[in-house]
């Protein structure tokens, strides 16, 4: 373990309720200063893993703790600040007082910080959050979670609801929070919404961790294509019967040939060195290509 | 740790204005049964036809002396029919304390701060406590204040004893609703336990008066423990009252036990 304590730590935490839905032996720390991004499907285990961090759901086997303290223990959650998923609010209550009732217990919250967001974000905290429109309400919830200023973010599908100019703001604020030192775990069933805010993806299917890794790294496992075109079909026939990659597609034509690979390119170039090649075109991996893999196909590792 | 009561505050700001309109209600239903005392004060007929009932009903309506005000308080309003709408009151705060917060998927945001689950549960009794025994002041004021019009001039202290007793009594059956409903996170079972169980020991407590295989159960029941007209002839009734408030801590801290072990529902 780093010398840091981790915003927050998870081992081999299986969490059985009910009949169906769980999550089971995951490990998986969230660092400070970092974004986590939490991937899969709805019904996978993300919710489950953020409630179990704030003690909703209690552990059946294994443990969780933030910033090194139990997760049983109620003080724990003095760090954290907690968007759900599905946030619903008391319609008839007002912006501000939704953030006093529910702040309440830590507190409160910074007057100016809470104003200041309210602007950033334009929303009207004085009316009653049950006329507001399900945008405006996830408004609420983003105040909620980042004027706390709370070393843990655990948010469940932030941005759902949110226009492309807010989902910028959103990645302003977590970019913010992370800068003064927060760990965050940033949960989304699209990868795309991650990119570019996550440091590392911890991918879950059916309740367990198939695997965490970086952006870059997933975006290396994404199947790349590389079409090359020979100055004779023998050329072509001879570079494809050579080659080592995923797959090797010599086309009607006869001169052309497509190459389907995942990681380096390096050994597919030096191989078409040795022969005559006329044109080259490369077309890069989908990311989501490299999500959805991890639930179609079984994965081997 | 910040702010050990601040969920009972901020219950009391959200419901203040409810409160007020069910003070208002009870007030208006106490001043409608004291304004009927005097069309029957001393009318004997009343009391010949209750001696003209079946023997086994006539404990459920009340004592034999219902022209008296003891006895017209005690059947008309004590009896029955102001405990069960101050129970229509408990029984809804007491389920929504808990399982209703956990309905409106609102009780995830609350327990996500630094509070245990067992402060949550003791506050959101306290609020349960404390609107019953709001109501229940508010209820004996019009009998007290009308004494002189309606000439149901009974002492004070005879008030204040069946007030108290009624309280207790209130209390047993909201808190076992918001046991029950905090234990499983339904409502519906936390209403349907604790109504119904209020209504079958009520038809145990006043057949038992008179069916003699039921008179050892009525022991069981909260409505013998109430007996409203002993609290009001006899005065304080410490016994019955230890009895009631044993049963109510007992079935709370059952339900908070279930309640601090099980995993919510998102």
């Amino acid at each position: 373990m780093s010398a840091v304590e981790a915003a927050l730590s998870v081992d081999d935490l299986t969490v059985t309720y009910g009949k169906a839905r769980g999550i089971s032996g995951i490990t998986l720390e969230v660092p400070t200063g970092q974004v986590t991004g939490l991937l899969g499907p709805n019904g996978a285990g993300k919710t489950t893993l953020l409630r179990a961090a704030l003690d909703l759901v209690h552990p059946t086997s294994g443990s969780v703790r933030i910033l090194g303290v139990d997760s049983t223990d109620p003080t724990a959650r003095a760090h954290i600040a907690y968007l759900p998923g599905d946030l619903l609010l008391p319609g008839r209550l007002t912006g501000w007082s939704v953030l006093r009732r529910y702040t309440a217990a830590r507190g409160g919250l910074s007057h100016d910080r809470v104003v200041d967001l309210a602007q950033r974000l334009d929303l009207d905290l004085s009316r009653p959050v049950g006329q507001l429109s399900k945008g405006n309400r996830q408004k609420v919830g983003l105040i909620l979670a980042f004027a706390s200023e709370s070393r843990l973010l655990l948010l469940d599908e932030p941005t759902s609801g949110l226009d492309p100019l807010l989902q910028r703001e959103f990645a302003t604020l977590v970019r913010t929070a992370v800068a003064d030192g927060a760990g965050v775990l940033l949960s989304s069933h699209v990868l795309s919404e991650l990119e570019g805010l996550a440091d590392r993806v911890a991918v879950l299917r059916d309740g367990a961790l198939v695997a965490v890794e970086s952006i870059t790294d997933l975006r290396a496992r994404a199947a790349a294509m590389i079409r090359l075109r020979f100055a004779s079909i023998e050329q072509a026939r001879s570079f494809a019967s050579s080659v080592v990659a995923e797959s090797v597609d010599q086309q009607d034509d006869g001169v052309t040939v497509n190459v389907t690979f995942t990681g380096d390119v390096d050994s597919i170039i030096k191989t078409a060195a040795r022969f005559h090649v006329t044109s080259l075109e490369s077309t890069a991996g989908e990311l989501d290509d490299v999500f959805l893999g991890f639930y179609t196909a079984d994965v081997e590792s | 740790m910040n702010g050990t009561w601040t969920f009972f505050a901020s219950d009391l700001r959200l419901r203040t204005r409810s409160l007020l309109w069910w003070c208002l209600g009870i007030v208006a239903l106490v001043v409608l049964v004291d304004a009927f005392y005097p069309s029957i004060a001393g009318d004997p007929a009343l009391d010949q036809m209750m001696s003209e009932l079946p023997e086994a009903l006539r404990p459920l309506i009340g004592p034999d002396d219902l022209t008296s005000p003891i006895g017209y308080l005690a059947s008309q309003l004590y009896l029955f029919f102001l405990p069960t709408v101050i129970l229509v009151f408990g029984i809804g705060r007491g389920t929504s304390a808990i399982a209703g917060e956990e309905e409106d998927h609102t009780l995830d945001l609350l327990l996500s701060g630094p509070v245990s689950r067992t402060s949550l549960y003791l506050q959101k009794a306290l609020g349960v406590v404390f609107g019953i025994a709001v109501l229940s002041i508010v209820s004996l004021l019009p009998t007290l204040l009308l004494a002189g019009p309606t000439g149901l001039d009974i002492p004070i202290d005879a008030l204040v004893s069946v007030t108290v007793q009624m309280f207790a009594f209130l209390l047993l059956f909201s808190m076992l609703a918001m046991s029950v409903s905090a234990a499983v996170g339904r409502k519906g079972l936390g209403i349907a336990v604790s109504a119904g169980i209020a209504f079958g020991t009520f038809l145990i407590d006043g057949l038992g008066q008179s069916i003699e295989w039921l008179e050892p159960l009525r022991d069981l029941t909260p409505w013998r423990w109430y007996d409203a007209t002993a609290a009001m002839k006899e005065g304080f009734l410490p016994g019955p009252l230890a009895i009631l408030v044993v049963a109510t801590v007992i079935v709370t801290a059952v339900g908070l036990l279930v309640f601090r072990r099980r995993n919510l529902r998102a």
